[in-house]
């Protein structure tokens, strides 16, 4: 399982690279899943998991921050607002596999659980035949 | 679609920092060779002497100039290759600009090749291995390379030597491939041959075949191999021309002509100097053409000829005449004139001494350009000047402010320079910014860019971001920019949905400005229906490039702006209203019946007239004047807003006069594009035997493999005795035997590199005017050929004598009916056009995901031959025929669904 970071509003990982690109230089290890966490909260992660569903032939994951953090690095955003956006995404078909990372607590992950449980996870890609 | 399986497309993709995905509309690759110390004497000296700052800066221009891959060579006697490779590739991951692009890590010795492969994050190119070694070699180099995840080119040598004939290189990179597929479980899209391009014209007879040689195997090894690239060093081919680059571009240009048409996708070559094809002087080009493919070359006369020519090659220049009276005016007056009329001749001295009369830069902006502008403004108001002409006033406008520019810019500077002394800082309030740009998956542009000046000489700031843009760059772009208004547009039926994305996400993302739709495709229907739904903030159709200016001039006065935009919205409500209540009222036939109602032909007794060959023919850089006679001139005047019958407009009370003035700046326009060849015309048709298997579905012969076409059938319920055409009811029935049918495509290339001279320049009279051309070229294109079909290629209609308004009028037998268009409305048929007549590379012709064709003055269609045959609409399509068709052409619903929305209730 992979999973990548994506730093900031960039859009790229630390090292420089957008999703499409990352997804492409580990793609060759055939994981089981490619994903993104932690750095950016579920609002801003939202295109970026969205980019990388489109093209992944493996599963994909997400585990989003509850938010970006306060001033005091401390993070407001609650169980429900994390789990609120997580299932637009459950619903659009982006994943198979959730969770939290900095910032979320046990209570995000039970309504994130919640929240999800009701859709379908994202279907494989299929190979196109030649 | 939430939970429909994506499909994944076996394509070659690497990666630097951005991905590049090479996918089989992908035109020719570009690999950079600079960054070679074998090729580039001022590269090895830089490395050589450890100065891999400025090494870096080679690079650096390499990617500037268009290099998609960068290859990376450290085969020198005199250095440490792994060391030199390591370091260079280090330094090079740290630069972003030029990291952006994958990298090829070219080397004879692996363990150079291994070294880079631990320094490289994306995924990268390997160049090369072989079977020179031996078979254990390649295998073991191949796992190595696999472990990396890098796609590899494979050289054509093996134990016994370098391939230099067609059929060893063919022989060779099958072993190689069946070895890579088959016992190293390569994936065969990351396989890349280099067939070994050699020095042609050196005066060895037996080096003269060389470039065929290389270009046969081409063919045949992406026909054998379909998912392999092939690519090569391009430069050897000109060796024997060392120190003639004029000569050396020119044999690049027409052996990569030649070689892309075969299959090769990626090449090294040097991307600041490479020729377009079209501006090699014609008898050069003869020339190169003679000796790259071998023709009239016996004793070497070809290579003679091309020897003695090279020196003689010089270009001319040209003159003009002008009346220039009013030059004796005052500035002021001077200024007023070259705007009203569109002169930029003097624009820049006129600019400069108004500049020197006036206290500051800015006083000339809005003294004497804005009252000549608002002169312009004025009379095109009152129907007196017509947008032509506006365009060519705007041209003047944009050279005028481009001068001035900078001393206003200066000038801000400076006074931004004394508030921050004196402590104030402060915003400067500039005009209103309209966001506009065409829908991705669209290429058309010519509306937008009308658009662009008209609102530009309104005063407002035209931030546009071209063609094919994704909807997250138009958000962040307006963020970015702050603009008061969007402007989308578009041309093909798949813009639609993605217009209704993109007012989706503007809801998401909470945006509040207004957005305006505009282009062929659109109307203030789909747009009250589809689009006003989405978004809440002011969504508005906008006809044509004249209404821009009112409606984006009551959206900019606050106490209009919402009256305005109620009033719009109810009466978008409105017709929302009307359609869905007229939508009850359409009846259906089922499809089963619908099917039971076809054209009534009767094919009792028909025979249908065989084509003259079956197969396909290409038309490269068919001669253009030929095409001139067959332009239709009505849709040129209608793409400038100019409507009335042609030529009846020329002579028109109101708009005779300019339309005159337009059609004679076409003419000589049209004139130059010939005479210089400013453009390709590249066609091809084809035919095919066919069998209808069932009411909608035809079969087609395509050598050894089956194209199943599949049509939409009217089923609207008729008055009785009207039939629910569909397009294949022109086609017998398969209880009555088979048919033929016919396919082509048509384009005129290298249109874009003029109409980007023209818009650097700022002139966007003449860019607007050469895209309409280069539409009605090839349309005129498709019209000539549809008539050598008729006459002589398929000869079903041998004796037609028609004149061109009969042309026009379409008064002959046979249709031509392209795959989106009101008989054929599913776009996604074109794949089966293009498969057909030999893939993109054929023509050029790339099709974007939305299907449209790039460049957007490309034409393609169906031929069908019946007499009864005859253009129609589907019109609307019931649920029943969507499943059905869905299921023929094994798409899932949603995916029809997609397509075909238009169509569908």
């Amino acid at each position: 399982m992979i999973s990548g970071t994506i730093t900031d509003a960039s859009g790229r990982t630390l090292s420089g690279q957008t999703p499409e690109a990352f997804y492409i230089s580990v793609m060759h290890a055939q994981p089981l899943s490619v994903g993104l966490n932690c750095a950016l909260g579920a609002e801003q992660m939202r295109p970026h998991i969205e980019e990388l569903s489109q093209i992944a032939s493996c599963y994909t994951s997400a585990y989003p921050n509850a938010g970006l953090p306060n001033a005091f690095g401390e993070y407001d955003e609650q169980p429900h607002q994390t789990a609120h956006i997580i299932e637009s995404w459950a619903k659009e078909g982006f994943l198979n596999i959730v969770g939290g990372c900095c910032g979320t607590t046990p209570d995000h992950i039970k309504h994130i659980a919640q929240s999800v449980s009701r859709f379908a996870p994202r279907a494989l890609p299929v190979q196109e035949k030649v | 679609m939430p939970n429909t399986p994506i499909v994944v497309k076996p394509y070659l993709r690497l990666s630097g920092l951005e991905p590049l995905v090479v996918r089989p509309e992908t035109n020719f690759i570009n690999v950079g060779e600079r960054t070679n110390v074998t090729g580039s004497k001022k590269f090895a000296r830089l490395v050589r002497e450890g100065h891999f700052e400025e090494a870096l800066s080679v690079a650096r221009q390499q990617v500037e100039n268009g290099a998609q891959i960068l290859d990376v060579n450290m085969d020198d006697a005199l250095l440490n290759g792994v060391e030199a490779m390591t370091t260079f590739l280090n330094l090079l991951q740290s630069e972003p600009d030029i990291a952006r692009i994958p990298i090829m890590i070219d080397s004879s010795k692996f363990e150079i090749i291994q070294a880079g492969l631990k320094c490289v994050q994306g995924k990268c190119i390997v160049n090369s291995i072989s079977l020179k070694e031996g078979l254990d070699a390649f295998i073991e180099q191949a796992n190595i390379c696999k472990s990396f995840g890098a796609a590899v080119i494979v050289m054509a040598f093996d134990e016994t030597g370098q391939a230099d004939t067609k059929e060893r290189k063919i022989e060779i990179c099958s072993r190689a491939y069946d070895i890579l597929t088959q016992q190293v479980g390569y994936d065969p899209q990351d396989i890349i041959f280099d067939p070994n391009i050699f020095a042609i014209a050196t005066g060895m007879e037996e080096h003269n075949n060389y470039a065929v040689d290389f270009i046969e195997a081409t063919r045949e090894i992406k026909k054998r191999m379909p998912l392999t690239r092939v690519s090569g060093g391009v430069s050897n081919v000109s060796f024997s021309f060392r120190g003639n680059d004029h000569v050396r571009e020119a044999i690049h240009s027409v052996f990569l002509y030649y070689a892309i048409q075969a299959g090769m996708d990626m090449g090294i070559v040097n991307a600041g100097q490479l020729v377009v094809y079209d501006e090699i002087e014609p008898k050069l080009k003869q020339l190169c053409e003679d000796v790259i493919l071998n023709r009239n070359n016996e004793n070497n006369e070809a290579t003679e000829k091309l020897i003695a020519f090279a020196d003689t090659v010089k270009a001319r220049g040209r003159e003009t005449i002008k009346d220039e009276s009013w030059r004796n005016d005052t500035v002021e007056k001077r200024l007023a004139h070259a705007l009203v009329n569109g002169i930029t001749d003097y624009i820049d001295a006129d600019t400069e001494e108004a500049r020197l009369q006036y206290p500051r830069p800015l006083d000339v902006i809005e003294g004497p350009l804005m009252d000549g502008m608002n002169i312009v403004g004025d009379l095109f108001g009152s129907g007196k000047m017509f947008l032509p002409q506006v365009v060519k006033s705007a041209r003047v406008m944009k050279k005028a402010v481009a001068i001035l520019t900078p001393y206003i810019e200066q000038e801000k500077e400076e006074k931004r320079q004394r508030e921050a002394a004196d402590g104030i800082s402060g915003e400067v309030q500039g005009a209103a910014k309209i966001l506009l740009a065409t829908v991705k998956g669209d290429v058309h542009d010519i509306g937008k860019n009308i658009v662009g000046v008209v609102l530009g000489c309104n005063g407002y700031d035209i931030i546009d971001l071209g063609v094919m843009v994704p909807s997250e760059k138009i958000l962040t772009e307006a963020r970015n920019h702050k603009v008061d208004v969007i402007g989308l547009s578009g041309l093909i039926t798949p813009s639609l949905d993605e217009m209704v994305h993109i007012a989706r996400e503007m809801k998401r993302n909470g945006m509040n400005i207004p957005l305006l739709i505009g282009g062929a495709t659109t109307s203030r229907m789909h747009t009250a229906v589809r689009i006003a739904q989405e978004y809440d903030h002011g969504v508005v159709h906008v006809l044509d490039a004249s209404r821009s200016v009112t409606v984006t001039g009551s959206l900019m006065q606050p106490e209009h702006r919402n009256q305005f935009l109620s009033n719009i919205r109810s009466e978008y409500e409105k017709l929302k209203t009307d359609f869905n209540s007229k939508q009850t009222a359409k009846q259906f036939l089922s499809y089963a019946d619908a099917s039971n109602n076809p054209a009534a032909i009767p094919w009792e007794g028909y025979q249908p007239v065989k084509p003259t060959f079956i197969g396909n023919r290409v038309f490269a850089d068919f001669p253009l004047e030929a095409l001139e006679p067959y332009i239709d001139w009505q849709p040129f005047f209608i793409a400038w807003e100019m409507h009335g019958k042609f030529p009846a407009i020329l002579s028109d009370l109101v708009i005779g006069a300019e339309a005159t003035k337009l059609y004679n700046d076409a003419r000589n326009l049209l004139k130059q594009v010939i005479e210089e060849k400013w453009v390709k015309a590249h066609g091809v048709i084809g035919f095919r035997e066919v069998t209808k298997t069932a009411p909608d579905s035809i079969e087609v012969k395509n050598n050894d493999q089956v194209i199943r076409l599949e049509f939409l059938r009217q089923q609207i319920k008729k008055a009785a005795g009207q039939p629910n055409l569909s397009l294949s009811d022109f086609i017998r029935p398969g209880t009555y035997g088979t048919d033929y049918m016919g396919a082509f495509s048509v384009t005129i290339q290298q249109l874009d590199v003029w109409v980007k001279k023209f818009h650097d320049a700022q002139d966007d009279y003449n860019k607007i005017m050469l895209q309409a051309l280069g539409d009605r070229l090839a349309e005129a294109f498709a019209e000539c050929l549809h008539e050598k079909v008729r006459k002589e290629y398929w000869g079903y209609s041998a004796a037609e004598t028609l004149t061109n308004e009969e042309l026009i009028r379409e008064a002959y037998s046979g249709i031509r009916p392209a795959p989106g268009y009101p008989a054929c409305p599913d776009h996604t048929e074109k794949y089966k056009l293009f498969e057909w007549l030999g893939g993109e590379a054929t023509t050029g012709i790339h099709l974007t995901e939305s299907l449209a064709m790039s460049p957007a003055s490309s034409v393609c269609g169906w031929y069908f031959a019946h007499p009864d045959s005859k253009y129609f609409g589907v019109g609307k399509i019931d649920r029943d025929q969507l499943k059905d068709y869905a299921q023929r052409k094994n798409m899932s619903l949603d995916e029809a669904e997609r397509w075909l929305r238009p169509i569908l209730e």
